[in-house]
């Protein structure tokens, strides 16, 4: 890790830290001025994040897709992000936004505490395919991860029965968001497969991260049908959103060193 | 055959299968690797029988899995059927389109008559991206309809794809070492399923040359390619570069590189002069200074360690890069268990130990390649890209459906708005105040 990137990478944590403290508070007092001052900070950190990413791209000469460092780096970023995204389009799902903090929080933590050295692209990550596979988990990560969130709150607001005004608006964002998701899922797997065809013979090896990408892919495909087709919203879809995030957190860190289970060669 | 639709049309049993097979497959992902389970077959073999059978590539073969899997497939075909014949149907009917499964409705008061304000209506739904009815209604999204079905073909042809690949992959793994020219034959092969698929490269040739490893620092391993030379009869010699991530075709067999090493020509002569290993012997590529081993004819064992740039560290042997610079041979020389020679052996030279010798006159490089030949990739690829743009086009677009009733007033006309669509509705509100301002702010249109 080079020192430019290691002082924003703690700009970045610590303006996440600050806005996770302040957004916690601002929902508990309802005060819009620790709000404003929440989302300030959440801008800063989200800046500087993206900045450590370019640092550390300049640095490797590659995209940071390397590693469990790299992977948490560049998939914390996506959080804020689609959280902010799907906020303009539903204003209370905004209220994820310290869920996506606090879990940005959590992985870029568990970057932080693995090797981070500067390294080239070992031979098997020397595709084009790797851009499309990497970028589009990222996507489907990030939507997931905030989906759930959102029905984790639509859970805690509708736990004594009572339907908030906002939670039609939580719900929907929640399963838009896993929509979003599964597209960026599918086109990760089809992506990983035709490049495994050229990498290792065989688009598809029961390897643990592709059994459970399929795990999470039938998962979210069940969800959507129950939403879509058969009309599920509210506590039970957000019940089942909550459940299928199991097999997502399984694929990306129920093996602890993804790149080494998965990429395995040479 | 009523009975049968009704089960293949039924939305809750396709959910329930999709929820099952997610169940099995992620039990079947605990199972632990082949590995341990062979570890655990030394101690318990039933047990080690069993969880064999529970991983997720035999659960996947399992007829569980291949019914569900069918069940699913042919709910999608019986579903899309369904859906293009109903909205064919609906497409020959006559009239304004219906409203969709959620409807907002809002009333307007426009100081404007009622020309105008019909004026007014339809250029707001032009505005929102509504193609317009002869009525004072409309619609938007069919192109959903369209990406859906899309989605839902491109995974039947992805399963199609995986049914070919199940029934009629070929795969394999050949180790070729410089300087050794092979014709194929299902014999040379460290794996090969099922052998008479090789029979369309009986009387192919192939010869590796040129391996190279390139390494930044000299330690970290960026690429490895070689020069495939292919001899097939009465044709002049192809060469092919083939690297990680650049496969070559050969006869519809697709060869990619798995992975490389050393291959030392080694001559060793025990006390009594008989020759006990002549020739290149294959060493995995080990972080240096990790011991490989060799079998010695009647017996005995050789353990090789390969230094490729050699040097002494702190009194240890050491290499200073991948790079073979300066490689040396450090070896064991092991006979009934017991060391009966022990020493270190540079290119070109001979070592002499306690009456043995151990000569490393030179060394070559192996190369490993999968072979594959798989027909059902097209079809997986072209399904699972058929299926990501339809999804991505279902999720752009959805159908909604607006209709619009004009009540003439004393100078001003009431507009009966309703706007629908078929999800999300908690967003329906938000469009519909959206097009009940477009029309307020389109007096000019």
């Amino acid at each position: 890790m080079t020192s430019l990137e290691g002082v924003l990478l703690w700009v970045a944590i610590g303006g996440y830290a600050g806005a996770l403290v302040l957004g916690l508070l601002a929902l508990a007092s309802r005060r819009d001025r620790l709000r404003v001052i929440a989302g300030t900070l959440a801008a800063v950190g989200w800046a500087a994040h993206g900045a450590t990413i370019v640092v550390r791209w300049i640095a490797t000469g590659h995209a940071p897709v390397q590693g469990e460092y790299e992977n948490s780096l560049a998939g914390a970023w996506f959080l804020p992000l689609i959280t902010g995204a799907i906020a303009r389009v539903y204003r209370p799902a905004a209220r994820a936004m310290p869920f996506a903090l606090g879990a940005a929080l959590l992985i870029l933590g568990n970057g932080v505490t693995s090797p981070a050295e500067l390294a080239p692209l070992r031979p098997p990550f020397r595709s084009n395919w790797l851009a499309v596979h990497v970028a589009f988990a990222w996507v489907a990560f990030g939507c997931y991860l905030v989906a759930t969130g959102l029905s984790g709150q639509l859970l805690w607001i509708t736990r004594r029965g009572k339907t908030p005004e906002r939670a039609p608006a939580i719900d929907e964002a929640a399963g838009r968001l896993v929509g979003v998701g599964f597209l960026g899922e599918t086109v990760m797997i089809a992506s990983g497969a035709i490049w495994a065809h050229g990498l290792w013979g065989r688009y598809w090896g029961w390897d643990p991260v592709e059994t459970w990408s399929l795990v999470s892919w039938l998962s979210y495909a069940a969800y959507l049908h129950l939403r879509f087709t058969l009309g599920w919203s509210g506590r039970r879809a957000a019940w089942v959103g909550v459940l299928a995030t199991a097999g997502v957190l399984f694929t990306f860190f129920g093996f602890g060193h993804v790149a080494d289970v998965h990429t395995k060669l040479l | 055959m009523r009975k049968l639709l009704r089960l293949l049309l039924s939305r809750k049993y396709a959910a329930s299968a999709l929820g099952l097979l997610a169940v099995l497959m992620a039990l079947a992902a605990l199972v632990p690797d082949a590995e341990k389970i062979e570890d655990l077959g030394h101690r318990h073999p039933a047990a080690a029988r069993i969880l064999g059978r529970l991983r997720p590539a035999e659960v996947a073969r399992s007829p569980v899995v291949a019914l569900l899997a069918g069940y699913v497939a042919a709910a999608v075909v019986a579903s899309m059927a369904t859906r293009i014949r109903a909205r064919r149907s609906a497409a020959r009917r006559d009239g304004p389109p219906p409203l969709e499964r959620f409807a907002v409705r809002r009333q307007l008061r426009l100081d404007a008559p009622l020309e105008a304000a019909e004026r007014r209506v339809r250029a707001a739904a032009r505005r929102l991206g509504f193609a317009e009815g002869q009525a004072l209604s409309g619609a938007r999204g069919g192109v959903g309809f369209w990406g859906s079905m899309a989605f839902h073909a491109g995974l039947l042809l992805a399963l199609a794809g995986v049914v070919l690949s199940a029934r009629y992959r070929f795969g394999g793994e050949l180790v070729l070492t410089e300087g050794f020219p092979f014709q194929l034959s299902p014999a040379i092969f460290l794996r090969a399923e099922p052998a008479g698929a090789l029979a369309g490269l009986a009387s192919t040739r192939l010869a590796v040359s040129d391996i190279t490893a390139t390494y930044q620092g000299g330690t970290q391993l960026t690429d490895v390619s070689a020069v495939l030379t292919v001899r097939r009869p009465g044709e002049p010699p192809d060469q092919r570069f083939v690297s990680v991530n650049v496969p070559v075709d050969v006869g519809g067999f697709q060869l990619t590189v798995r992975s490389y090493g050393y291959a030392p020509e080694l001559r060793a002569v025990d006390g009594a002069g008989d020759v006990r290993a002549a020739g290149n012997v294959m060493l995995h590529l080990l972080p240096p200074g990790t011991e490989d081993a060799v079998v010695l004819t009647r017996g005995g064992t050789l353990r090789l360690r390969f230094f490729p740039d050699h040097v002494i560290q702190d009194g240890r042997d050491a290499t200073r890069s991948m790079f073979p610079e300066n490689p040396v041979l450090a070896f064991r020389w092991y006979e009934g268990g017991e060391l009966v020679a022990e020493g270190r052996v540079r290119r070109g030279e001979e070592a002499r130990v306690a009456g043995h010798r151990v000569a490393f006159p030179d060394f070559a490089r192996w190369l490993d390649l999968v072979v594959a030949r798989d027909p059902g990739v097209p079809w997986f690829t072209a399904g699972s890209l058929l299926a990501a743009v339809g999804l991505a086009v279902r999720m752009v677009f959805y159908e909604q459906a607006w209709q619009a009733r004009l009540e003439p007033g004393d100078g001003a006309t009431v507009v009966e708005l309703a706007l629908s669509a078929r999800y999300h509705p908690a967003a329906l509100e938000e469009r519909a105040a959206r097009f009940a301002a477009a029309i307020e702010g389109s007096a000019g249109a």
